[in-house]
């Protein structure tokens, strides 16, 4: 504190000194004229015996702390002094050094929100994922007894909750009906994730039984947006689907859901049986997330729950039994199962822009090389007059203090923007634990970066410039000492630059190379011209198969004549977004197998016109026809892929299909189509058995496609006109181009490889500009070298050999160093890729390529103007 | 042997100037006249290493510094030893004893050999 105050009160420490010295001087006259001087002999002897008053300060203010800072400042000064005498340079490398901390800081952001904010539950180190994986289903899911017996039965969780996957429903009552998400979920489901209520209770556990009262906790966001913030909702009911629903309480706004695919915008109680019961006709799939009990670790949690899943073999029936061989139980922290795929993404992300960063302060450490290699006069004479090492390199490190601190702010602004720009563009894949803002965290990395950037561009020149060799700079001789080591530390840099640049030219081709393979994907449709819109038609009001039906054909057939439509059909499943529907079948002739092992196969529900307006081609036999779908004859089409698996070959027709349980009718196979990616680009097609819409209770929420002859988004007011004449209670939501459903099903990967190419494009721009300064500067420092190989007869080419070759040198030993990192760094990259492997020679010959292009670019303008050079001019340069 | 010539090891002169004024608080020029007298003029401080010194014990807090009337009634910055400056005096006045015994060992045995 005592320093702090005499660090403030710098000019009472200054004013307290020169007290000090005049009372010395004063007693020094005093002693003086007492030994018999004259007052002007004594006072001139004492000023003699003095000495220098100034140097005398300035040494004890080398040894006063306070003094010391004083001196950085006066260096800061000095260097915000003579960049505005160098504003190019300044501009430069202020603008260079705010890309690079402005990016580094945004991504920073990314992953700071993403991976290293907790979870924001009470004490998240505790909550675990639990999970089931039934290998002949290929699914984890856990069955809603199994979540029963494990709560029951456990001796290692404080508690345990469960929620069902996403529903959906429709909100009526308040304004224009809309589709919401929900959720079902336990009683505890607050408690064990330790949060209350903004406003009321959260669920009793009376609630929470099958026909139990229908209660309902509203998020923030729908409590504010369609209740406009009504602090006496509590109590009242809503309607969902038709049904009345209490609101019981309201949730914070701070609320996340734990499960980055949902984002729920109420909750209402899912109303599980009490007992374990796998007998029950509609077991329910549940997603499980436990608290540990203090002390127990998760491996004690996991053999805990693989025990209670075992016993439970002998409380089902044998088909489940059967059905269940080869499970696994996974315990897993939380935090893990809602980062863990997209750490690695933002790791390489994060690697990539420090990369990049790193590359900008290497190119203003070689800017200020070439500055200092200017001024090594002014060091010299500052070495002359008594500055030592230490105080030389604070005066270096100070300038680059000063820069670092302009580009850091400039930097801050930038990722301002950056941050800004990334919480448009980032695909939901990519969990928000924080808000992805500027919070200390991020403050303090910007703060840490700049220091460092500071350290690193620095320290080069100031190591360099701290010895310089007084005599030979103050010779004046043009020949400046110390060329060559200059020439190497450069060179060096740029070699750094280049072996950087090349590893994010890599990165960001593999990237470009696996993106173009995924979007040139055929998907087995045309998706050009297809609009898609969802519907769920409420089970209150659409209660019988006739109704869902009549719905659909109503509004297929007003579809249908609208101008410039030219077909419709109706799907359960759009392709590309994923599979909800499958069920066992057995192909006729074959042997029943025993139940509970009969292989599963994807189903989806289609009008007639499906296929025809998806394009999907026929590749035998017949599409459905109207009388399948209204008489729901016992015909099935199969996709190409389930006929070469399951079917004869050659005769893909002569089979019956039996979908389902034993008692199920046989289906007589009329048409095979082709394949569609239905998983996503990036999945192989899986066998599909197509049926006519039924309009069963599961076939409610179905999916209407359109092709029009132009741009089919000009007719969405038309399409919703339509949907308001047949039924003006249903709400439309989720129209969007077939091709948009696409593109956003590769949000990701394009997410990514935009950020990495962004990021490695300037790393190219900054290593050519490196490679550029460079070898400009060997040819300024040796243009009277080339004079005289010049005037011995050297022709053109050679000098252009000459300096290209150095240009070469560099650049080819970056490419040996960033192939060899590379190797070692692309594997990291293997879960980004898609069907292109992480050492792919031919993205690396052509990034290799380019660099070497830009580099012989860079090259030729100052070779070409070494070659220009008059040997008369630079003889006498000398 | 000219003082001029005798470089004082370094850090000898902190010891000698708390040693000064572990005698009694008193101003720099005090200090370095104290200094002369007692070593019979051998040593002549000069101020160009006198208040550095002073300074520099001052930040270590080995010295504390209070402006009071001199003798001649003049406000003069007295320094004075605080409980740090006198636990570094004792621990420097014992390494330079021993020290000075050593460098005397060798000198004698040298001289006999001689």
């Amino acid at each position: 504190m005592g320093r702090f105050r005499r660090l403030i009160r710098r000019s009472k420490v200054e004013r307290e000194l020169d007290g000090e010295l005049r009372f010395h001087l004063e007693q020094l006259i005093a002693d003086n004229v007492a030994a018999g001087m004259t007052p002007k002999e004594a006072r001139r002897d004492a000023l003699i015996k003095l000495g220098g008053v100034e140097r005398v300060k300035e040494e004890v203010r080398d040894s006063r702390w306070e003094m010391r800072i004083d001196n950085f400042f006066r260096d800061v000064c000095f260097a915000l002094r003579r960049l505005r005498k160098d504003r190019r340079f300044a501009f430069a490398a202020i603008v260079v050094l705010a890309l690079g901390i402005g990016a580094s800081t945004a991504i920073f952001s990314v992953v700071n929100a993403a991976l290293l904010q907790p979870l924001p539950y009470l004490d998240p180190s505790r909550l675990v994922w639990a999970d089931e994986f039934m290998p002949h289903f290929n699914d984890w899911s856990v069955p809603n007894p199994e979540f029963t017996n494990w709560s029951i039965n456990n001796h290692t969780f404080e508690g345990m909750l469960a929620y069902g996957g996403g529903a959906q429903s429709n909100l009526n009552g308040v304004g224009e009906p809309e589709r919401i998400e929900t959720s079902g979920v336990t009683a505890n489901f607050l408690t064990v994730l330790g949060i209350q209520p903004a406003l009321g209770r959260t669920f009793r556990s009376e609630e929470d039984k099958p026909g139990g009262p229908l209660v309902v906790l509203l998020t923030d966001a729908l409590w504010r947006h369609k209740f406009s913030g009504d602090t006496g909702i509590v109590g009242k009911s809503i309607k969902l689907d038709g049904q009345a629903f209490t609101v019981v309480g309201v949730l914070p706004s701070s609320f996340r859901f734990p499960d980055k695919t949902l984002s729920p915008q109420c909750l209402y109680p899912s109303q599980l049986p009490a007992e374990v019961d796998w007998s029950s006709a509609r077991l329910s799939v549940t997603r499980v997330i436990g608290r540990l009990a203090p002390g127990v670790s998760i491996r004690q949690a996991h053999v805990d729950l693989a025990t209670l899943a075992a016993q439970s073999n002998s409380t089902m029936p044998a088909g489940f039994v059967r059905m269940r061989q080869g499970l696994q139980v996974q315990v897993i922290p939380l935090q893990q199962k809602i980062v863990g795929d997209v750490r690695s993404a933002l790791l390489v992300l994060l690697l990539a822009v420090v990369f990049v960063l790193l590359i900008a302060c290497v190119n203003v450490a070689n800017l200020q090389l070439a500055r200092t290699a200017g001024r090594n006069k002014e060091l010299a004479v500052r070495a002359a007059i008594g500055a030592g090492r230490a105080r030389l390199m604070q005066l270096l490190l100070a300038e680059g203090m000063s820069f670092a601190a302009i580009g850091g702010v400039a930097g801050l602004f930038l990722a301002l923007i950056g941050v800004w720009l990334l919480r448009i563009s980032m695909p939901a894949t990519i969990p928000q634990i924080g808000v992805i803002a500027m919070d200390h965290a991020v403050l303090l990395f910007t703060f840490t970066t700049t220091c460092l950037t500071a350290i690193l561009f620095g320290l080069a020149p100031a190591l360099q410039a701290s010895k310089p060799d007084v005599n030979d700079a103050l010779k004046d001789g043009l020949r400046s000492t110390g060329l060559s080591l200059h020439r190497g530390y450069r060179g060096a840099l740029v070699v750094v630059e280049f072996t950087l640049a090349f590893l994010l030219l890599i990165g960001s081709g593999l990237l470009i190379r696996s993106f173009m393979r995924l979007s040139s994907v055929a998907p087995g449709f045309d998706p050009r011209n297809v609009l898609t819109v969802n519907t769920d038609l409420p089970n209150t009001r659409y209660s019988t198969e006739q109704q869902r039906k009549a719905f659909f054909l109503e509004i297929l057939d007003g579809l249908r004549a609208l101008p410039g439509v030219r077909s419709v059909g109706l799907s359960t499943q759009l392709p590309i977004l994923g599979h909800w529907g499958s069920s066992s079948f057995l192909v006729e002739g074959q042997p029943e197998p025993p139940r509970g092992t009969a292989p599963m196969v994807f189903n989806s529900e289609v009008s007639p016109d499906y296929f025809k307006t998806m394009y999907i081609p026929l590749v035998g036999g017949r599409a459905f026809t109207s009388s399948d779908v209204a008489l729901s004859s016992n015909v099935v089409i199969v996709s190409a892929m389930f006929a070469k698996r399951f079917l004869p070959p050659g005769a893909p027709l002569s089979k019956r299909l039996r979908l389902g349980a034993p008692d199920s009718p046989w289906n007589t196979v009329v048409g095979v189509v082709g394949d569609v990616h239905n998983e996503g680009l990036d999945h192989v097609s899986d066998p599909v058995v197509y049926v006519p819409y039924s309009g069963k209770d599961y076939a409610s929420q179905a999916s209407i496609v359109l092709r029009s002859d132009s741009d089919p988004r000009r007719l969405i007011s038309a399409i919703r006109g339509e949907f308001a004449a047949v039924d003006p209670a249903q709400p439309v939501f989720d129209i969007a181009t077939m091709q948009q459903r696409i593109d956003d099903s590769i949000e990701t990967p394009r997410f990514y490889m935009t950020l990495l190419t962004l990021f490695a494009a300037a790393a190219l721009l900054l290593a050519t500009v490196g490679i550029y300064g460079v070898i400009s500067y060997f040819v300024s420092q040796r243009t009277h070298e080339i004079g005289v190989r010049i005037a011995l007869g050297a022709g053109t080419s050679d000098i252009l050999r000459l300096v290209v070759g150095q240009g070469l040198l560099l650049s080819s030993v970056g490419l040996v160093l960033g192939l060899g990192g590379s190797l070692l760094l692309t594997r990291y990259l293997g879960s980004l890729l898609f069907d292109v492997r992480p050492n792919d020679p031919l993205t690396i010959i052509c990034c290799a390529a380019l660099l070497v292009i830009v580099a012989l670019a860079a090259c030729y303008v100052p070779a070409h103007r070494a070659a220009s050079v008059d040997p008369l001019v630079a003889l006498r340069f000398e | 042997m000219s003082e001029s010539q005798i470089e004082l090891l370094r850090g000898t002169l902190d010891m000698l100037v708390l040693k000064v004024v572990a005698l009694g608080a008193s101003h720099g020029y005090a200090i370095a006249q104290r200094l002369r007298q007692i070593s019979k003029d051998f040593f002549q401080v000069h101020q160009g290493s006198l208040y550095p010194a002073l300074h520099r014990l001052e930040d270590r807090g080995w010295l504390q510094a209070e402006w009071k009337e001199s003798e001649t009634g003049r406000e003069a910055k007295f320094y004075s030893l605080t409980k740090k400056g006198r636990r570094q005096l004792e621990q420097e006045a014992r390494d330079w004893e021993r020290l000075c015994d050593a460098v005397a060992l060798v000198l004698k045995a040298a001289e006999k050999e001689s």
